[in-house]
């Protein structure tokens, strides 16, 4: 597979359709993996992949994008299926344009915890193929085990799994995406804020969760902004869960969940629940999933003649 | 800065229950405030020119008004201050009246409250920017949405002021509703005789348009410059070719129930609805010709002289540009069909008041005959029932549609004249014949033509040996009745048309849950609607009978004109506004506008020097609603004169 990846990719560069591939080499630790920009074919070789590439590149998209608009080629990335909805996300905000990108698409069997490894490592457990096999399920994603896109919707390369020849997997998992939301809102609202009160507390406000999220792309974020202060920078509990509530609900009906803020996260805080709480809610309530099609209407930016609520009309 | 602060007493409305005084004691104490008094009116001239002359002697720049809502007298005390020489927009107007001194009973927590009020707007005004109002060009022409007779007025009044309009109506001919009814309450005009020359007048004067058959199919735009499109539908008769000598329809071999006879009559698959239409040029009902259906036919084609029959005419689509849209879409009949007691709509000789206009009529289906429609046999005993629908909140209108106690004592006197052994049975809850000579009507028609009103409802009526017997009570007599009749007229509730919904959707208008268009204000803008440019005339907004659908005709014609007899359009210029230097250019904004205010533009970043997308605001479409400002992640969009800097000192004053 990587061998198939650098290939393509080689000859992309090679023929001038891009100018740059944003893509995966191996991190010094020797197990996980950090994102490269490849400009030269003679750097092909640097690309990697394996069950650590979790990070999700088009974020870089938005950081390159006037290289891509430039009269020069496009701008290539290597993207798992998750990272494609958010590229279809980026497009469907007029962030970047569908011609300008070459999305290298991978089929994905799911990604690792890369945390979990890494301690795995520090015990001088050397990891074996088919020990890694065995435990394949216990390692991954907690994002990984409800995926439905192991092929990407949208791709203009597919570079696929050497060890599935046949056909894909069927892509409807059994496990329920929503299962720790429903676990949560099986709360009283008491308990629940009892429990984001705790998780909110810990927030250092080092808003690495806005860094990584591909779909933060405001020139100036609301949390900077002074005139007026929205957000209060103090790490006081009224500061942190103004923030976290504000960025949940500026990503609601636009996250794909692609867990990157959580992972980003120093303070562990699980990001993803509040993300996924209010994807169930769009879900639910519009019929919408975020990241599907580029031509679509936002949820929050979009009536129906037919909506049940009287006012609206 | 130096800000004045205005406290008006109202009369007693706020002085009752605020301690006015107090209100202007503690303002003088607040920050950058040089002046403050109290006044038992503020919006008289003395209380104006108290304003103005206190902005003189203590040299104020910024002025708070606390006194009505800013929707009764914002316009009234922008413009005193603009007489004072400072800019409109730097005043602010502290609601101590309705959302305080009306709202409350205690003067201790009245006063505190209007003081805080005050406090807010102070805070506010402090931040206010000069503002200058935008002027833009108008289209001197108005369009008129349906071609009855408040349609019909309502473009004969324009045109007479010398202004271009264009009619627009859905069916063959212009006329309505009205072109079907036989006499006119209380004076009995003949309907034909008073409407034909209205509309004969629509024909033939030059400064109107008239489009039949046509569809008002999209609005964009904005008040004075509204663009409008028009779907002419295909008539498949050439209109300029026609003669109107109507051979066609003489010869056509197709018969299908009238439409303007309520089903009691019949009219061909090419046809004129009525004699008197206008324009009197045929067209083809495409679903019923029998060439449309099977290719075969063309007989109106072969007779036709001057050789106007077209089958292969399409539709056609007309934009046009206008300053003004007078919406006159009139009503439609509630369906009976929901009450058992009538028979559930199913008795053929159960109708409707309609049906029996048409029957009066000397040109209608029957020549005039009052008949029943299962037989055909004249009618002689007939029972009206009133408040069909109407004031019936559970299966039908909570509203009183208003002219049917009258059109009901019109019809039961056109029986007797009909039919002079004819007797008229009325069923009512109660008689509403509030208008000129309506309640002498009423009485002359119980008096003189010996109709019997019955106090009470209708619990059943039945078939029984092709007799309609109708169970009802009496209530002022306690008796149970029986009336064996041979006729049963419902006086149904006038309802909005079906599609009203999506007509006020596309012109941006509101409407109640009755689907009826809403006026700006009940009493004080009763043509207009929120929609700047949009008034309303006749029965699309509520029942109404015919002298006050031409009333309102006319009042929505003189704001019409009114509106378009300028050569510019002064705008209010609290509308949003983009910061592009922070704008994300995600464009949700541009999704959520409900009024398509804003577009998308392409330009370079200040600080990258790279080309980026933007949103941009026209401003003279804005309606400064601030849906955009609310949606936009990055905040980037503020709406003059409700900046978020300044919204938010109002915040922080009370805070």
């Amino acid at each position: 597979m990587i061998k198939r990846l650098q290939e393509k990719v080689g000859k992309l560069l090679r023929e001038k359709k891009v100018a740059l591939v944003i893509g995966y080499e191996m991190a010094g630790d020797g197990i996980s993996t950090t994102p490269c920009f490849i400009e030269r074919e003679d750097e092909v070789e640097r690309l990697v992949w394996n069950e650590h590439c979790v990070y999700n590149l088009s974020r870089y998209l938005i950081e390159t994008r006037e290289l891509a608009s430039s009269p020069s080629p496009k701008i290539g990335v290597v993207a798992k299926g998750c990272d494609v909805k958010s590229i279809i996300g980026l497009i469907q905000e007029n962030q970047i344009k569908r011609d300008e990108v070459v999305i290298i698409g991978m089929e994905c069997e799911g990604q690792f915890d890369v945390e979990g490894e890494r301690q795995f490592k520090v015990e001088g457990l050397k990891l074996k193929d088919k020990d890694k096999d065995k435990d394949k399920e216990g390692k991954l994603l907690e994002k990984c085990k409800a995926c439905e896109v192991h092929i990407p919707k949208v791709y203009d390369l597919l570079i696929k799994d050497d060890r599935n020849s046949g056909a894909p997997e069927p892509q409807s998992p059994e496990v329920n995406a929503y299962a720790q939301v429903e676990e949560l809102e099986g709360k009283s609202q008491e308990e629940r804020w009892q429990y984001w009160k705790k998780e909110f507390a810990r927030c250092i406000k080092c808003y690495a969760c806005r860094q990584v999220c591909p779909l933060c792309f405001c020139p100036q974020c609301i949390a900077d902004q002074t005139l007026p202060q929205w957000i209060s920078p103090s790490p006081s509990l009224k500061g942190n869960t103004t923030w976290n509530i504000v960025r949940a609900f500026h990503l609601a009906g636009r996250c794909i969940d692609c867990g990157e803020c959580e992972r980003a996260c120093p303070m562990k805080i699980p990001l993803r629940k509040i993300n996924k709480k209010l994807g169930k809610e769009i879900k639910e309530m519009f019929d919408y999933e975020a990241g599907l099609d580029s031509e679509a209407k936002p949820p929050l930016a979009d009536f129906k003649l037919e909506d049940p609520e009287e006012f609206i009309r | 800065m130096r800000i004045g602060v205005f406290v008006c007493h109202c009369g007693t409305n706020i002085s009752g229950t605020v301690d006015v005084a107090k209100v202007a004691e503690v303002a003088r104490g607040m920050p950058r405030v040089k002046f403050a008094t109290d006044y038992r009116y503020m919006c008289s001239e003395p209380g104006q020119n108290l304003i103005k002359d206190a902005v003189k002697k203590h040299n104020l720049d910024k002025i708070v008004v606390a006194s009505c809502s800013p929707s009764l007298h914002e316009r009234t005390f922008r413009k005193c201050v603009e007489g004072a020489g400072l800019n409109p927009y730097q005043m602010e107007m502290a609601n101590i009246r309705e959302q305080c001194s009306w709202v409350h009973h205690d003067k201790k927590e009245g006063t505190k409250k209007a003081i805080d009020l005050v406090k807010m707007a102070v805070a506010k005004v402090g931040k206010d920017v000069p503002l200058k109002r935008m002027r833009i060009p108008v289209e001197k022409k108005v369009l008129v949405i349906g071609g009855g007779i408040a349609g019909i007025q309502a473009a004969i009044d324009v045109s007479m002021a010398g202004f271009k309009v264009v009619l627009v109506e859905r069916e063959p001919s212009v006329g309505g509703r009205m072109a079907r009814f036989d006499k006119t309450f209380p004076t009995l005009d003949c309907a034909a005789c008073i409407l034909t020359p209205k509309m004969v007048t629509v024909a033939q004067n030059d400064n109107i348009t008239l489009y039949t058959y046509s569809e008002v199919e999209e609005v964009s735009g904005y008040v004075g410059n509204f663009e409008v499109k028009i779907r002419k539908r295909a008539r498949s008769v050439d209109m300029d070719k026609c003669t109107g000598c109507g051979i066609c329809y003489g010869k056509c071999p197709t018969k299908v129930p009238s439409e303007f006879d309520m089903g009691l009559g019949k009219r061909k698959a090419i046809y004129v609805p009525f004699p008197q239409a206008v324009p009197n040029i045929p067209v083809i009902d495409r679903k019923n010709c029998i060439y449309f259906l099977r290719e075969k036919c063309k007989i109106c084609q072969k007779v036709c002289p001057p050789g106007a029959i077209d089958y292969e005419q399409e539709d056609e689509i007309i934009k046009e540009k206008f300053g003004a849209i007078i919406v006159a879409t009139g009503f439609t009949l509630f369906d009976h069909s929901v009450y058992g007691e009538y028979g559930y709509g199913k008795f053929k000789d159960v109708v409707t008041g309609l049906h029996f206009e048409r029957m009066a009529n000397a040109s209608g289906p029957t020549g005039g005959k009052i008949v029943r429609p299962s037989d055909g046999r004249e009618a002689k005993d007939v029972v009206f029932i009133q408040c069909v629908g109407s004031r019936d909140e559970q299966k039908g209108l909570p509203y009183c549609s208003r002219l049917c106690c009258m059109y009901t004592a019109k019809q039961a006197l056109l029986l007797k004249e009909h039919n002079s052994e004819a007797q008229a049975y009325v069923f009512y809850i109660d008689i509403r014949a509030a208008g000129k000579n309506y309640e002498e009507f009423v009485r002359r028609v119980q008096e003189e033509y010996g109709a019997v009103y019955l106090r009470g409802r209708v619990s059943r009526i039945f078939e029984k040996d092709d007799m309609l017997i109708v169970r009802g009570a009496d209530t002022l007599s306690g008796a149970q009745i029986e009336i064996k009749a041979d006729l049963v007229v419902l006086a149904s509730g006038l309802i909005a048309q079906p599609d009203a919904r999506k007509m006020a959707q596309m012109l941006g208008i509101s409407y109640d849950k009755n689907n009826l268009f809403t006026e700006a204000h009940p009493k004080l803008a009763p043509v207009e609607t929120v929609t700047a440019g949009i008034f309303l005339t006749g029965a699309c907004q509520s029942p109404k009978d015919i002298p006050d659908t031409v009333a309102t005709a006319s009042a929505a014609s003189v704001k019409a004109i009114g509106l378009i007899a300028p050569d510019e359009l002064t705008l209010e210029p609290l509308v949003a506004k983009v910061n592009p230097d922070i704008c994300s250019g995600c464009l949700a904004c541009l999704q959520v506008c409900p009024f398509s205010a804003i577009e998308k533009e392409d330009v370079k970043d200040r600080l990258t020097k790279e080309m980026k997308i933007v949103a941009k605001v026209i401003e003279s479409v804005c309606h400064g609603c601030g849906a955009c400002s609310a949606t936009c992640r990055v905040g980037a969009i503020d709406i003059a004169g409700f900046r978020d800097e300044e919204i938010l000192a109002e915040v922080e004053a009370i805070t």
